[in-house]
């Protein structure tokens, strides 16, 4: 069994979508200077100088129609393929930060290409995560050669399935890096091994080259993620529900885009919505409101037959600290359980996923283990109920010299933490360890392991990928 | 009469805009000069706001509305300076820099600035940086203003600031925005670094030695 938990009716539902078209049709949304908006008004969309979209409910519902249900990113192999199909959730890090927690010397600082080389490599390590984000800003890398510098390193550090969270500025390079990645366009269509993030700015409106970008990708058959970041409070309503319907016509808006250049484009929708906090006046991703507005989102996709990411990881804390473990925990779980198919936040995020963090990383794939683990529930079968075992032990006996207890433990029957301690309590004094060593542990074993490996892709790959992206010796490690 | 600089404050403080244009109007016609009202009835009271949204008091939307009762204030009182303007504490010129679209922070922040009793320009979103240097010179600015809410555009904001030191200009910079850090405001050289509306307010206090 699977647990699954319902946080919105579907009558209740069904009113959140209802607002959202209604906001589409009546305000609808500014995509200015999309070469995609010949297309809509051609389509049926009300189209005004300012390029503003004002979207028919019955163009909307057909582009949610036209969306598959299932979406493959691809990985260098199959064995690293992530299909979201709704059997189960798969864990991505975030993006993009410009900041990291320097793990020795405890100072956030600007992030640089070997905080992002040495994530790549942690993440490409850690079998809890799935999708690698473009997740990190290397500050070091003059600007105007730093997204392919960044597009090289991920990929050749990285077997995962990789999305571009920044639009991409130089397009003919990106569709030649498809190609070396995949081989040639067409392989590429049939395994994607890169997504493009699309986000739309709230309240109302995607920037229109942004959108051109997707919609060119998306015909090469890169899935996108279309996002929304709406702030209750800011450039949303304050309350849950409002935010909600606000996120919805963001997505639909942009997917009703997409679909209708491009029908059946594999598109994943992206909620991500956070609260600024009227005290502070910060934008908190790791709050308790944007956790439930995540799990009704995925609740509202999932009604209408498209598969949804939220941001279920995301923590407020700026350090792997108390704060951490019950904001990623309880978002986590809720996200889960939620039946999410993607959930970011992410691995190795802290402060809203402005600050990165190595060593957060083996502690968010324990947290994503354990609400993995929960999500699967309790098995019951004539075998797993055990009544001949428990006939045979009777009364008074003990269970620990049995075969089942044996192989299923070797099997995995109880979740056993890497990070988490249940040492007895003198032994564990007496070790003095906690779980930060334990998960340095874990980032200095992933990186001794590439050292050993070497880099992904293959030799030719790797010389004709630094050629796209100008690498020179000063980019690689 | 003293009353009256108390009541100006506590309109400020209620966030009570209509209040706060009856109480500067009611002040003028009794005579009392239009510095002197704000300066001691209404800036008093957007100063204790300040203080109480250090405190954990007041709140950001009732922040932006004491903001407002202040525009409402400022309003009145500069209607009757005749066609000279209040003098302003400081003159600010403030945008978010190329590439970038994000401005609720700006606007929080201009409105707050404003409120304190400067004159701000808004040089709106997706600013280039000669913009930024071109618009200082035209309005004759202490302080240019950049906001980054992106990883990718906060290197504009240095690219001001080059140009700012590399031509020896005489305006002192500030940047703010999500990503940005004190760190990071040492690294491109910025005057200052502005975590939110109010620490801005002090920040530019403190440069422009107000």
């Amino acid at each position: 069994m699977t647990v699954r938990v319902e946080w919105l009716s579907a009558a209740e539902l069904d009113a959140v979508y209802a607002e959202a078209l209604s906001i589409l049709e009546s305000v609808g949304m500014r995509m200015k200077g999309a070469a995609v908006l010949d297309v809509l008004r051609g389509a049926g969309a009300a189209v005004d100088e300012t390029g503003v979209v004002r979207f028919p409910a019955e163009l909307v519902e057909r582009a949610v129609a036209a969306c598959p249900r299932d979406l493959l990113m691809a990985g260098e192999t199959s064995e690293q393929d992530v299909v979201l199909d709704g059997s189960r959730t798969f864990f991505n890090v975030s993006g993009c930060a410009a900041k990291t927690l320097d793990g020795a010397t405890g100072q956030v600082r600007p992030s640089t290409l070997k905080d992002l080389r040495d994530g790549t490599i942690v993440l490409d390590a850690t079998p809890e995560l799935d999708v690698v984000w473009t997740f990190l800003t290397a500050t070091d890398v003059p600007l105007e050669r730093r997204e392919l510098v960044e597009y090289y390193t991920y990929l050749t550090e990285t077997a995962k399935p990789v999305v571009f969270v920044d639009c991409p500025t130089q397009t003919e390079h990106v569709r030649r890096i498809f190609e070396i990645a995949s081989g040639d366009l067409e392989r590429f269509r049939a395994r994607p091994r890169m997504s493009l993030l699309c986000a739309a700015r709230s309240p109302l409106e995607v920037n229109g080259e942004l959108l051109d970008v997707a919609v060119e990708f998306a015909s090469l058959g890169a899935p996108i993620c279309v996002y929304s970041m709406p702030i209750s409070g800011a450039t949303a309503p304050i309350t849950p529900a409002g935010t909600l319907a606000l996120l919805w016509a963001e997505v639909l808006g942009t997917i009703t885009a997409i679909e209708t250049a491009v029908p059946g484009a594999p598109v994943l929708a992206c909620c991500g919505p956070g609260i600024l906090d009227m005290r502070y006046t910060t934008m908190s991703l790791g709050n308790l409101e944007s956790t439930l507005m995540g799990a009704a989102s995925s609740e509202l996709g999932h009604r209408l037959g498209i598969p949804v990411h939220n941001s279920g990881l995301s923590t407020d804390a700026k350090h792997s600290g108390v704060q951490a473990g019950y904001e990623k925990g309880l978002k986590l779980m809720t996200a889960v359980a939620s039946g999410a198919d993607l959930v970011s936040g992410g691995f190795g995020f802290l402060d809203s996923s402005s600050t990165f963090s190595l060593e957060a990383i083996p502690i968010d794939a324990e947290i994503a283990a354990m609400a993995g683990r929960m999500a699967r529930g309790i098995e019951v079968t004539p075998e797993t109920l055990m009544g001949d075992a428990i006939r045979r032990v009777g009364i008074g006996g003990d269970f620990l010299r049995e075969k089942d207890t044996r192989t299923r433990v070797r099997a995995g029957e109880h979740f056993v933490p890497r990070i988490g301690s249940r040492l007895p309590f003198e032994q564990w004094l007496g070790e003095g360890r906690t779980e930060a060593d334990a998960a340095a542990d874990a980032v200095r074993a992933a990186l001794a392991a590439r050292a050993e490996r070497g880099p992904r892709l293959s030799e030719g790959q790797r010389r004709e990928l630094a050629d796209v992206c100008g690498i020179g010796p000063a980019d690689v490690a | 009469m003293a009353d009256i600089y108390a009541e100006a404050a506590e309109s400020i403080v209620n966030a009570d805009r209509a209040s706060a244009e009856e109480i500067a109007q009611r002040a003028l016609d009794s005579g009392i000069a239009p510095a002197d009202i704000m300066q001691n009835g209404f800036v008093k009271g957007i100063q204790e706001v300040g203080e109480l949204f250090e405190s954990g008091e007041v709140f950001l939307p009732e922040l932006m509305m004491s903001a407002d009762a202040m525009a409402g204030a400022t309003e009145v009182t500069n209607a009757a300076l005749e066609g000279e303007a209040a003098e302003a504490k400081g003159r600010i010129v403030l945008g978010t820099v190329q590439g970038d679209v994000h401005d609720i922070g700006k606007a929080i922040v201009i409105a707050y600035l404003k409120a304190n009793g400067y004159e701000v320009t808004d040089l709106g979103r997706d600013v280039p940086a000669a913009s930024f240097i071109a618009r200082a010179k035209e309005e004759n600015a202490d302080i240019i203003g950049m906001s980054a809410l992106l990883t990718t555009t906060m290197e504009e904001q240095r690219k001001v600031i080059k140009t700012v030191k590399d031509e020896g200009l005489p305006y002192k910079t500030v940047v703010g925005g999500a990503p940005c850090t004190q760190r990071w405001a040492d690294q491109i050289g910025a005057d200052a670094y502005a975590e939110d509306a109010n620490d801005g307010v002090k920040k530019i206090d403190a440069l422009l030695g107000k």
